[in-house]
This record gives structure tokens, C-alpha cells and sequence, in this order.
């Protein structure tokens, strides 16, 4: 049901339009002027996630604010914000803020070009936030484009030699997916005359067309998911990208591929029609494949960025794989991933990136002992590891029971076994960083970034931690601009279990129960 | 006075708010954190008596509330089992709080050991108090997790080592018995303890189960082929952590074998499905191997590691006898192993802090420098041989009576021959240590401290006091809980 309150009405649209505006604003007007790059920033972000919260009664009570404007012909673009989409946003908005807030400290504030990355990194969070709120497949593609190609700039930031070679290689995959999204979107309009998201489905006939649809979204998605073997843009972009976009990329476009795939399934095809056919099962296999993949491969690699990266392949698979089973659990378990992977790898990532400039170098060999010099940056690493290996309370957990009891009701205890193999494999290659950061070595007394970046000496005396054996300063930590959005994740990829209503799941809930 | 139903919350709250205020107070002062460790214990222990009384009636002390909204609620529940196995834990760690202090006096990141000694508690207390699987497997995996930083304390390249081993099998664990959760679940649609067997068909997926139960609970165990982890681990943790890990948290993978057995498949299914022999060829291969390996150990303390598989082979083949007195020997041998082994631990500690030796061949006339330490280490080890009226005996005579009520005498043997063998691998170290030299030539009298000589002392007088005692509660307890087990 719609609400028929304009004024709620309008708001995706705002939510929209704000950071876009301020995205172009920065871009035009920004050169030289840092404190306006934070005011528009932090506005632009902070304004839309509430918004979307003052959808929750709403949205709750079952009343979804839409809005429908008659632009772009022949198909208009419209906005509908349902249980799934509200569940998505609010993640979206939710890590934009939290990135943004990072990387308005981590990019230096007299960086050439600051002013151009914050532009467009508003103008991806805008696309963003309209792939979510978007209320038909039109207006989802259109967003859906216009974020993969503002996402090329940030790519290519820093214009070295191998960040061009990196945005060429994504820009080319983009517009591959543009081109089979484009593609299958236009079959399914060709064929049904709407591209509403229908609550089971438009009612497609059964022909070859719609079957090319069918590999068209798949391969879409699969290149903005990183799925196996279409995941060849994303571990070159994300070491070549500043931290805060891939990022970004990671905690919110990455799930714009998966969310798309379960709005292609639920809404556009419909689970009754895709059960008829094996479709899924290949998307069932690749996932699978992807998982074991992403994990063995992220366990070869030296370099933090590209271990996180292949983890983030894997992590996708996950999700990818609860989508294709096709069984109501194994969805809820798939959509919950999104909001799960978003807040575990959003704390890797953001640690990472304060671990990375304290070390002064990205090899994990390097990282030794840096739990002395940074103990509550790597408590929250050390934290989302855990999540990472899917133990309780933490929200990997609920993905996982969710997706292991999709699979046993499919009776494939194969898939269990992958699951559990890859959790197995996350722990072997994230425990090795958290345990020695931790253990085995000397008090490191070398000189800190961050004493240096703060220049405040006297914040030696930080807690109660400062031992009365030895008088010299056991650590210091980054400033609160990066630590603050690093513990925000870190709590939540604990605390939605722990709150006696889990209210993502509780969404996530009602929203696939519609599909089935 | 309040509930009874609000001390398992209470107990687990108050652990887990005392590990961070330790973690914060120990840093600023390390004597005011230490003692706050011990008093933590010290309540815990206390309230955890306040369950015998409902419990020993037989009502199971149950939660009033339920926490999280994980897939599931978790809630607590103390029966018969968890008040036997929770207050083993609450008293053994008030004894290593207390030994630890002297233990730890010249050793490094003392606060963090501190944090984690409670948190461990936390988590172990956890697993026990759990209502259900979802629960038993949430403190199941932080167990694995917290007890990991106390292995691998030390933090020289043995102990990173052994504690890497430790941690990854223990994970697999997890993952093990994540598996059978969801399988459980899956048939059953609960994961609830003490409501009757969970699952009432055999089927391929039943079976499944069986194996994540057998593969977590073995790894936690130390049961053959599972058990690689343990003589690297329990060697390279701190004594006190030693005597904790081998007196209790290899226990927990032995209750959880017990909540599969008789809270899950129920004794029928177990029968039917023939199971039982599973457990009891990895039983009794456990028992042989374990105490063969120790016999060739030099190293004091891995040669009690070993003694601790063997141990634990006794637990597992009482369980898997299936009698009601084999249950009884298995459960009541958790009391008098954790009784003995802890003390041989501490005792092994007490050496290394005041000797520095590690190695039983140059344990020469260490009995003449420490005889109050050594004494116990005598008596523990008389408890570990059997001997009445030790209740290394008690446990023994109940398993072998279980035994021939199942109708197998052949395993009456086994445990005489194992006997043998622990009387092979122990009794050389007391002779070594008492008559090896002359009392001239045994050098300085160097006794530990009475921080650490008390606990060991306090644990050597458990391994007989209650069986020469009119009332024998970890007896009694063991008897209600086996015929529970036995639906009598």
C-alpha cells in the first residue's frame, strides 16, 4: 500500500537529489576549499539517512511511500520504497555516512583533487541511493548506470599509471553489464510492456527471449557482484582506488548487483516461474564455485587490500548462491548477507586503511605487532574477523543459519559443507593477522604516524592502558575521525543480534515473504 | 533472597562486567586487579552454591528470561549436569585465580592474562548454564576464542605455535557443531535441552549430526584422532591455564557428548543407530594411546597432557557403555580428574617457577627441596592410579562394574591394564624425585610460595577427602545425574 502523505512521498526523491546536487556543487565550486567539502559532505549524507528513517512507522505499518514522475518517456521514473528497498536504503545511507565521515579525514585535507573525489563520491552515493529506493526496473537501471560510471573517477583518483589501468578494466566491465542489463531490461518491457516491480512477478510467457533475459541480468549483476569469473575489475580497482571508495564499493555497490538479482527473481520473473526451470541452478554452481574460489585465492594473497578484496568475492558468492537456491530461508539468509558482509567488510576495509598508514606499507608481513600501537583499531578488526568466520552473536551467524537451513531443506548438505569450508578458510586467513598483530612480539616503540598527525604528544596518557612496569607509552591510536565510524561498524556486526528484535531480519522477513 | 533462576544470569553477567573492569583496573594496578579476580571467583563460586539446594531437589533452576534475538532466543537453564560440571568450573578457578598471582610474578602482559582468565570463566560457565544448542555453541565458540590468548600466553614461538594449532582445530569444532545445530534444527525444530530427545528417527541426516557432534566434541575432548592439539597446548599454557584446560574445558567437550547422547538422540536412538560403538573403539583407542604416549614423554608436563587423553578415554567409554553405572564412573571421573589433574598441573608449575626444570630426568631430589609440593604430587598421583580410598578408585570400580553389568568383561582389563600404566608413568617421578639422591645432595630446600603450595594442597585433599566422608555430593550428584540419563 502507498502512504498519502506528499510530503513522505517526495522524499526518496530528496534523498536522491541532495547528494546528487551537493556531489555537483563540490565538483564545480570546490577547488581549495576544504571546509565547504565538509559542510556539503557531511549534509548530503547525514540529511538522507534521516530521511529514510522517518520512513520506519510507515514502512512498518505497511504504507510505502511512492512517488511517480512523469519524465523519460516512455516508462517514467518512479520511486517506491517497500520493505526491501527501505531495508537497503537505510543500510546505504547508513554506510555513506560512515564512509564519508572516514574519508573526509583520510584524504588529507590539502589534497590536490580532494574537492573532485568527494564530488563524485556523492554523486556514486546518489546512484546508490536510487538503485535502492527505485520503484520500477527502469528507474533501477538508470541509477544503476549512472553509479558504476561516476564510480570510474574515484577508480581513477590518484592517475598513476596502474589506477588508469584499473579504471579502464572496470569502466570496461561496467559497460558490459550496462550493455546485457540494458538488454534484458529491454526484453522483459518488449515482452510484459511494464517493468513495475510486480509483488510475484510481470507473468512472462515462457520463451527463448526471456531466457537471454534471464543470462543478461545474471551476467549484469554477476559483473557488479564480482561473481566468478566476472570479478577480474574488482581486486585491481580496489587496490588502486583510495581506501574510502573501495569502500564504498564493497559495503554498498557490490549489493546493488545482489539486490537487483533478488528484485530480478522476486519481483520481475517470480518464484513460481524461475522454479519451473534449472536457470538458478547454474547461478547455484557459480556461487558455490565463487565461494571457494574468493576464499582460496584471498588465502595466497600478501597484500591486505587484495586479501580483503578476494574475501569480498566470496562473501558475494554467499549471497549470490542464497538467492539462486530459491527457498524462502536461504533468501532471508542472501539478503541479510547484504546487510552482514556490509558491516563486517566495512570495518576490515576502514581498519585496514588506519593500519595501513600507521605501518606505511600494505603486506601483511608488515603488520606485525601493530595490535600494540593501534589496540582498538584491532579490537574491531579482531571483531568483524570473528563475524567474518560466522560465530555467534556476531551477524554472519544469522546469514549463515539462515542460508545452512535453506540449503538442508533443499537437502543439499553439499552446500552446508561449502559454507563451512569457507568459513573455515576465512579463519585461516584473517586469524594470522589478528593473531599477530597481537602476540609474539616485542613492545614496538618505533615512530607513529598518528603521534605525528595528531601532534598532540600528551595523547600518550590515552585510558587506563598505560602500564606502571614500563614508562614508555604503549600505543597510540588514530584520531577519532577514523576511529569513531570504524567502532560504529564494529558494533554493528554485533548488536543486531544481541537486541531483543532483530529489525533488519524482521524486514527482510516480511519483504521476501511477499515473493513466496 | 532472590530467585534461585536469576543466579545463572547473575554468575555470567557479573563475570563478563568483572573481565573489563579488570582489564581497565589490572593496567592502572595490578595487585588491586588480581585481588578483584579472585573476589569475582570467590562470588561466583558462592552464588553457584545457592543452585544446589533446587537442583539436589530436582528442579532444574530455568531462566526467567531469554536474551538476544539471534535466529533464535537464547535462555539458561541449570539441571543436574550443568550445576555438577558449573560448580567444578566455579571451584577450580577460584584455586587458579588464586595460583596464579605467584605463578605470574615475573611474567609479561599480566593484565591481559587476568582479563582473559575471566572471560574464559565467562564463557565456560556459558556453555554449561546454555538451555539449549543455539547457546551451548554461542559460549562454545568464544571459548575457543578467549582460552585461545591464555595458551598462547607465553608468546615465545612454542606457544604461538601451539596455540595456533589449538585455535584453528578449535574453530573446525565450532563449525562441527554448527553443522549439527543446523541439522538438529532443521528435524527437529528446537534446540532445547532437557525436553526429551530432540530427534526420534534414524536417517542419513541423523547420522550426519552424529558425526559434527563426535568431530567438535572430540577436538574439545582430546579424543583420538582428534586430540593432536592437546600435548602442544597444555605444555605450552601457563600451569594455571594447564590445570584449567586439562581439569575442565576438555571436560566440556566430554558434556557436550553427553548432551548429544542423552539430550538429543536419546538412549534408544543411540542403541538403534548403533553409536555407541563409534565412541567406544575411539574410547578405548584413546585410553591405549594416550597412556603409551605418556610413558615416553620427558617433559613433565606433556607427559600429564598425555595422561589427560587417557583420562579422557575412561569419560568417553563410561559414556559409551551405557550402563548406568559405567555413567556414573564417567561422569564422577570428571570431578576426580579435574580433582587430580589440576593438581598435577599446579604442581608441575610450582617446579618450573621455583626450578626451573621441565624435565623429569633432572627431577632429581626435588622432593627433598619441595615436599610439600611433592607430597600432593603423590597423593594425585595415587588418585590417578586408583588406589583406594583415593576417588580415582571410586570412579574406576564404577566403570568396571558398568562394565560387566553391559556384559563386557574384556573392558574390566582394559582399566586394570591402564592402571598399570599410569602407575608405570607416575610412580618413576616420585621415586626420582624422593629417593633418586641422597638427602645431603639434594641441594636448597625451595618451596613455593604458600599462594601456590595452598590451592595444590587443597586439591591433593579433594582427590580423597570426600570419598573417606560420610557425604559424598560429586558421588551423589553423579548417581542422579546418570539415572536421569537412564530415564530411572
Amino acid at each position: 500500500m502507498e502512504t498519502n502523505n506528499p510530503i513522505i512521498n517526495w522524499l526518496p526523491l530528496v534523498i536522491v537529489l541532495l547528494p546528487f546536487s551537493a556531489g555537483l556543487a563540490l565538483y564545480l565550486a570546490g577547488t581549495g576549499r576544504p571546509k565547504l567539502t565538509n559542510t556539503l559532505v557531511l549534509v548530503s549524507t547525514i540529511l538522507p539517512l534521516a530521511f529514510a528513517f522517518s520512513f520506519y512507522p510507515r514502512v512498518k505499518a505497511g504504507l510505502f511511500p511512492s512517488l511517480t514522475l512523469d519524465i523519460l518517456p516512455p516508462v517514467g521514473l518512479s520511486f517506491r520504497v517497500d520493505y526491501l528497498g527501505f531495508y537497503t536504503l537505510l543500510l546505504f545511507a547508513a554506510a555513506g555516512l560512515i564512509v564519508s565521515i572516514y574519508s573526509l579525514r583520510y584524504l588529507e585535507p590539502f589534497e590536490s583533487r580532494r574537492h573532485r573525489y568527494f564530488g563524485f563520491q556523492l554523486l556514486v552515493l546518489s546512484g546508490c541511493y536510487g538503485v535502492a529506493a527505485a520503484g520500477d526496473f527502469f528507474s533501477f537501471y538508470l541509477f544503476f548506470e549512472f553509479m558504476s560510471i561516476m564510480f570510474f573517477v574515484l577508480v581513477a583518483h590518484y592517475q598513476t599509471g596502474s589506477a588508469i589501468r584499473a579504471a579502464y578494466k572496470f569502466l570496461i566491465m561496467t559497460i558490459i553489464a550496462g550493455v546485457t542489463l540494458f538488454l534484458a531490461v529491454a526484453v522483459i518491457y518488449w515482452e510484459t510492456g511494464t517493468l513495475t516491480f510486480a509483488e510475484t512477478g510481470l507473468g512472462l510467457e515462457q520463451s527463448t527471449l526471456v531466457m537471454v533475459a534471464f543470462i543478461g541480468f545474471a551476467v549484469a549483476f554477476g559483473i557488479k557482484s564480482a561473481l566468478f569469473p566476472l570479478h577480474l575489475w574488482m581486486p585491481d580497482a580496489y587496490s588502486e582506488a583510495p581506501l574510502p571508495a573501495a569502500t564504498i564499493s564493497s559495503m554498498i555497490m557490490l549489493k546493488t548487483g545482489a539486490y537487483g538479482l533478488i528484485r530480478v527473481f522476486g519481483n520481475i520473473y517470480g518464484i513460481d516461474y524461475l522454479a519451473q526451470f534449472d536457470w538458478a541452478y547454474y547461478l547455484v554452481l557459480l556461487g558455490a564455485f565463487t565461494i571457494i574460489f574468493g576464499s582460496i585465492v584471498a588465502l595466497a594473497q600478501e597484500d591486505l587490500i587484495r586479501r580483503l578484496a578476494y574475501s569480498g568475492i566470496a562473501q558475494v558468492g554467499y549471497i549470490i548462491l542464497g538467492i539462486a537456491m530459491i527457498n524462502q530461508l536461504a533468501i532471508i539468509g542472501a539478503a541479510y548477507h547484504i546487510l552482514a558482509h556490509a558491516f563486517m567488510k566495512g570495518t576490515l576495509f576502514l581498519c585496514a586503511g588506519i593500519m595501513v598508514k600507521e605501518a606505511g606499507s600494505r603486506q601483511i608481513a608488515n603488520l606485525k605487532g601493530i595490535g600494540q600501537k593501534l589496540p582498538v583499531t584491532m579490537t574491531c578488526f579482531t571483531i568483524a574477523t570473528l563475524t567474518a568466520v560466522g560465530m555467534p552473536p556476531f551477524n554472519i551467524f544469522i546469514s549463515k543459519w539462515h542460508l545452512g537451513l535453506g540449503a538442508l531443506e533443499l537437502e543439499a548438505m553439499i552446500l552446508v559443507m561449502i559454507l563451512l569450508i569457507s568459513s573455515m578458510l576465512n579463519a585461516a586467513y584473517y586469524f594470522p593477522i589478528v593473531t599477530r598483530a597481537f602476540l609474539g612480539t616485542e613492545q614496538l616503540n618505533s615512530h607513529s604516524e598518528f603521534s605525528g598527525l595528531t601532534g598532540n604528544s600528551s595523547g600518550h596518557q590515552t585510558a587506563g592502558f598505560t602500564s606502571k612496569q614500563n614508562k614508555l607509552p604503549l600505543f597510540t591510536e588514530a584520531p577519532a575521525m577514523l576511529l569513531a565510524p570504524v567502532i560504529v561498524l564494529a558494533l554493528g556486526c554485533l548488536v543486531f543480534g544481541l537486541t531483543p528484535v532483530n529489525l533488519p531480519l524482521e524486514l527482510i522477513e516480511r519483504g521476501i515473504a511477499i515473493y513466496f | 533472597m532472590f530467585e534461585p533462576s536469576h543466579i545463572p544470569a547473575t554468575i555470567l553477567i557479573l563475570l563478563f562486567a568483572g573481565a573489563i573492569i579488570t582489564c581497565y583496573l589490572a593496567h592502572r594496578n595490578l595487585v588491586y586487579g588480581e585481588t578483584l579476580v579472585i573476589m569475582i571467583t570467590l562470588a561466583v563460586f558462592g552464588l553457584a552454591l545457592f543452585l544446589i539446594p533446587p537442583v539436589v531437589r530436582g528442579e532444574p533452576v530455568e531462566s526467567a528470561y531469554s536474551f538476544f534475538s539471534l535466529p533464535l532466543a537464547i535462555s539458561l537453564r541449570v539441571d543436574s549436569l550443568s550445576l555438577y560440571i558449573g560448580l567444578l568450573i566455579a571451584f577450580l578457578w577460584v584455586l587458579a585465580a588464586r595460583y596464579s598471582p605467584e605463578y605470574m610474578l615475573h611474567g609479561h602482559a599480566r593484565p591481559r592474562y587476568y582479563t582473559f582468565l575471566l572471560l574464559a570463566q565467562f564463557t565456560n560457565l556459558g556453555v554449561v548454564f546454555a538451555a539449549d544448542l543455539l547457546g551451548f555453541l554461542l559460549f562454545f565458540e568464544l571459548m575457543a576464542v578467549t582460552s585461545y590468548f591464555l595458551v598462547a600466553h607465553e608468546e615465545d614461538n612454542y606457544a604461538l605455535f601451539a596455540g595456533n594449532k589449538y585455535l584453528y582445530m578449535s574453530i573446525a569444532g565450532g563449525l562441527g557443531l554448527f553443522f549439527s545445530l543446523l541439522i538438529v534444527y532443521h528435524l527437529a525444530g528446537t534446540t532445547a535441552f532437557g525436553e526429551g530427545p530432540l530427534l526420534t528417527a534414524a536417517s542419513p541426516l541423523a547420522t550426519a549430526a552424529f558425526i559434527g557432534f563426535l568431530v567438535s566434541f572430540g577436538i574439545k575432548a582430546g579424543m583420538f584422532p582428534l586430540h593432536v592439539w592437546l600435548p602442544d597446548a597444555h605444555p605450552a599454557a601457563p600451569a594455571p591455564v594447564s590445570a584449567l584446560l586439562s581439569g575442565i574445558m576438555i571436560k566440556i567437550g566430554a558434556y557436550g557428548l553427553f548432551r548429544a547422547f542423552f539430550d538429543i538422540f536419546g538412549i534408544e536412538l543411540i542403541l538403534e543407530m548403533e553409536l555407541h560403538h563409534i565412541t567406544l573403539t575411539l574410547a578405548v583407542i584413546t585410553i591405549l594411546l594416550g597412556s603409551a604416549m605418556a610413558l615416553l614423554q620427558d617433559d613433565l608436563k606433556r607427559r600429564l597432557a598425555y595422561s589427560s587423553i587417557a583420562q579422557i578415554g575412561y569419560i568417553l567409554l563410561g559414556l559409551s557403555l551405557l550402563t548406568e553405572r559405567s555413567l556414573t564412573g564417567a561422569v564422577f571421573h570428571i570431578f576426580t580428574h579435574a580433582m587430580m589433574k589440576g593438581c598435577l598441573f599446579l604442581c608441575a608449575g610450582a617446579i618450573i617457577i621455583q626450578t626451573g626444570k621441565r624435565k623429569i630426568s633432572e627431577m632429581k631430589g626435588i622432593g627433598l627441596q619441595m615436599p610439600s609440593t611433592m607430597i600432593c604430587f603423590t597423593l594425585a598421583t595415587l588418585s590417578m592410579v586408583g588406589i583406594p580410598p583415593f576417588n580415582g578408585f571410586i570412579s574406576k570400580l564404577q566403570l568396571a562394574m558398568g562394565a560387566l553389568d553391559a556384559g563386557e568383561p574384556a573392558y574390566v582389563f582394559l582399566l586394570i591394564f591402564s592402571s598399570m600404566l599410569n602407575a608405570a608413568y607416575y610412580f618413576p617421578i616420585v621415586v626420582t624425585a624422593f629417593f633418586a639422591v641422597p638427602k645431603e645432595e639434594a641441594g636448597l630446600k625451595m618451596e613455593a610460595a604458600p599462594g601456590m603450595t595452598v590451592p595444590i594442597g587443597i586439591l591433593a585433599a579433594l582427590t580423597f577427602i570426600l570419598a573417606v566422608g560420610p557425604y559424598n555430593l560429586p558421588l551423589q550428584l553423579a548417581r542422579t545425574i546418570s539415572q536421569g540419563f537412564m530415564g530411572l
